[in-house]
């Protein structure tokens, strides 16, 4: 068990503060965009968020922090792969720690990403011109900005189900990034997992379309993923 | 190793900072959402005329969102609201249409009569001999069809057509051939039809069909009223020019019909049995129906009609269409009606006046009083007209909707007014915090209490 937990450990050490910088400069160029959409305040919450395009800092955020948590255990990045392979731990569990600390980071992304939304919503609410803001144009803005509804949709459990799918795609799908590198293969389903992230991100309210599709090429790259782990690349030993 | 774990422990009080950080985000945009606010102002009068006055009003926004709001008129800063999440909910805007219309003139492509049909085909065909191009053609109804076949479209939210059906052009529009054969109503003979041609792939291509709006032509408004087991209607018998239409062949003659609303194949929904179209009382066609209405509990309808001499309240027992009552209304002028629980409220106009009805236990009513409405108020509208009734005070809620030429300042979501025996107490607008945002909410429903 003691080993099983190294390997977590090394797994969140290696990833930890790129990821952390990943997050900081997004953060950063944000509150940027932000603030020049924003300009006087005399426009709608909503459309300071489509005017700012935070949309696409978030998806060049989010194809960044990926790569940085494919690269972890990757021939590239030396230490961790010199311990791991140091370490009597089969490359399944490896796969399933690497798995679970980058489920973590995403969902700490996302968490982060959110409330960067929400604290920027409300510094619109103290600093627009009276028209355009009441106490319910956060709330409002979240149903009326695309991009909001993905990040916090509320009782729209469709993208609720589809964020959730698409994080636990990326973090199987990265984790899996190293062993089918070592492997030779070719095709990395983890940039067809961030190409659906990226073009559907934006769930409007009524928009099924989007959301199931996305479930499912996600549900599909997931399922190939562990099947490519479980079934079909070998441990090094078996190679013999 | 140390570091390791330091990362480890760094990963987790962040996730577990920012989680527990989104919740509470989560929460507080959630509550900011669901407390509607209300400005008010005086328009007229003394506000303490509406005290005891409560107003609910329901918005939505994208058939999604769903608000009820209930505030005192009096203080608008005792406000209750709640907010529903219902996706893919009931479309609402503006005041409710009426439940079930006649359309007469409209000719989908796809449900074109017989005889139409063949002129359409004959004219296609002349214009391909002579090369024609892009054209319009008129043609006079009565060569073509003795009878009219009207559309059925309905506006009820329980009783939606199947758009597969072959008969239906869309949702809430179907040609029905219970009701075709029902409605034997003969065309009138100088009715012109306009036939629209386009030359697509060098053929000409009939795009549209409709009566013109050159020459006289029918066109009734149907007034309707939907109870939980049928719908009532009656239609106009005249022209556009007044020209008393033919109603002889229809199986009971002119007058209020119904149709029932049977449980429908799709749960939840109803159905509509056109083949029991009856009717349940005879009219004369002379006559002029200026509103049909069903009381609250559904237990009569009333008319109000305008005839040779006088206009006429006419009081129905439901289901059966048993007369309760047919008086001459004085002044002469009603224009329509609004009914309470146990009360009715007729708008009559030159000067506008408003007459409070009260119901007796026979089912009758007579009248309270009757009260001027001050020359400089807004119009008000037959339709999305809230009242409500204590005895002495009557109070009229109605949207700000049909009021888009007014400007910002003078436009208020909501008005409400308080008549008494002695004329106008009070006129106030009212304003969500709603109204505020730049893409105003749907409005859709409001109710006024007493007490």
């Amino acid at each position: 068990m003691k080993q099983h937990r190294s390997v977590f450990s090394l797994m969140v050490h290696s990833a930890l503060v790129p990821v952390l910088l990943v997050l900081l400069g997004m953060i950063a160029a944000e509150m940027v965009a932000f603030r020049l959409a924003f300009g006087q305040g005399a426009v709608p919450l909503e459309v300071v968020w489509s005017h700012s395009r935070i949309s696409w800092i978030f998806s060049a955020a989010l194809v960044v922090l990926t790569l940085v948590l494919c690269r972890t255990g990757c021939r590239g990045s030396s230490t961790p792969r010199y311990t791991l392979e140091r370490l009597s731990i089969s490359r399944k569990a490896c796969f399933g720690w690497q798995a679970l600390a980058n489920g973590l980071f995403l969902l700490l992304f996302w968490a982060v990403q959110t409330l960067t939304a929400v604290l920027l919503c409300f510094a619109f609410q103290q600093k627009a011109a009276a028209p355009f803001v009441t106490h319910q144009s956060v709330f409002l803005a979240f149903f009326r900005s695309p991009f909001l509804h993905t990040l916090l949709p509320f009782q729209d459990w469709l993208v609720w189900l589809s964020n959730g799918v698409t994080l636990l795609a990326l973090a199987i799908c990265s984790a899996r990034f190293p062993l089918s590198q070592q492997n030779g293969h070719k095709f990395q389903e983890t940039y067809l997992v961030l190409l659906v992230a990226v073009l559907t991100r934006n769930h409007g309210i009524h928009q099924v379309s989007p959301c199931v599709l996305t479930v499912l090429v996600c549900s599909a790259l997931i399922l190939f993923a562990l099947h490519q782990v479980f079934f079909w690349e070998e441990e090094p030993n078996e190679k013999g | 190793m140390l570091r390791r774990k330091f990362s480890e422990i760094l990963l987790l009080i962040s996730l577990v900072l920012a989680l527990t950080a989104f919740g509470f985000a989560a929460a507080a945009v959630s509550k900011s959402g669901q407390n509607v606010t209300i400005q008010s102002s005086t328009l007229h009068g003394d506000v303490r005329a509406a005290d005891g006055l409560t107003m609910t009003v329901h918005h939505n926004y994208e058939n999604t969102l769903y608000w009820d709001t209930t505030l005192s008129c009096f203080d608008p800063s005792h406000v209750t609201s709640s907010c529903r999440y219902v996706p893919n909910g009931i479309s609402h805007f503006g005041p409710a249409q009426p439940p079930l219309s006649l359309v007469f003139g409209e000719y989908p492509l796809n449900l074109l009569p017989d005889g139409l049909q063949a002129a359409a085909d004959a004219q296609a065909e002349a214009l391909a001999k002579s090369a024609g191009q892009s054209s319009c053609v008129y043609t006079k109804l009565h060569s073509h069809e003795a009878y009219y076949t009207p559309l059925v479209r309905l506006s009820h939210p329980d009783c939606l057509f199947s758009a597969e059906r072959a008969d239906s052009p869309d949702s809430s529009t179907l040609l029905d051939t219970d009701f075709t054969d029902y409605f034997k109503i003969p065309t009138l003979p100088d009715e012109q039809v306009e036939l629209r041609f386009s030359v697509l792939d060098g053929k000409p291509t009939l795009t549209s069909v409709q009566t013109s709006s050159n020459c006289d032509h029918y066109a009734p408004h149907t007034f309707s009223a939907a109870a939980s087991d049928a719908i009532y209607f009656c239609i106009g018998s005249r022209s556009q020019q007044g020209q008393l239409l033919n109603f002889d062949q229809l199986p009971e003659g002119y007058g209020i019909f119904s149709v029932p609303l049977v449980p429908s194949e799709t749960e939840g929904q109803k159905r509509l049995a056109s083949e029991q179209l009856d009717m349940i009382y005879g009219l004369n066609p002379q006559i002029t129906i200026l509103d049909l209405q069903l009381t609250p509990d559904q237990s009569q309808l009333l008319l109000l009609t305008e005839e040779s001499d006088a206009c006429y309240l006419t009081v129905l027992d439901l289901p059966t269409g048993a007369p309760v009552q047919r008086t001459a209304l004085n002044p002469a002028d009603a224009v329509y009606l609004w009914p309470g629980t146990d009360y009715l409220v007729l708008r009559f106009q030159s000067p506008d006046r408003l007459a409070v009805y009260s119901k007796a236990a026979d089912g009758s009513y007579s009248m309270d009083f009757i009260c001027d409405i001050p020359d400089d108020a807004l119009p008000l509208y037959a339709n999305g007209t809230a009242t409500a009734y204590d005895g002495h005070r009557l109070a009229i809620g109605w949207s700000g909707f049909w009021y888009q030429s007014l400007s910002m300042e003078q436009l208020a979501e909501w008005y409400v007014a308080v008549y008494t025996a002695d004329g106008e107490s009070y006129w106030g607008g009212y304003d969500s915090s709603f109204a505020q945002e730049c893409i105003p909410m749907s409005y859709y429903q409001i109710e006024l209490s007493l007490n």
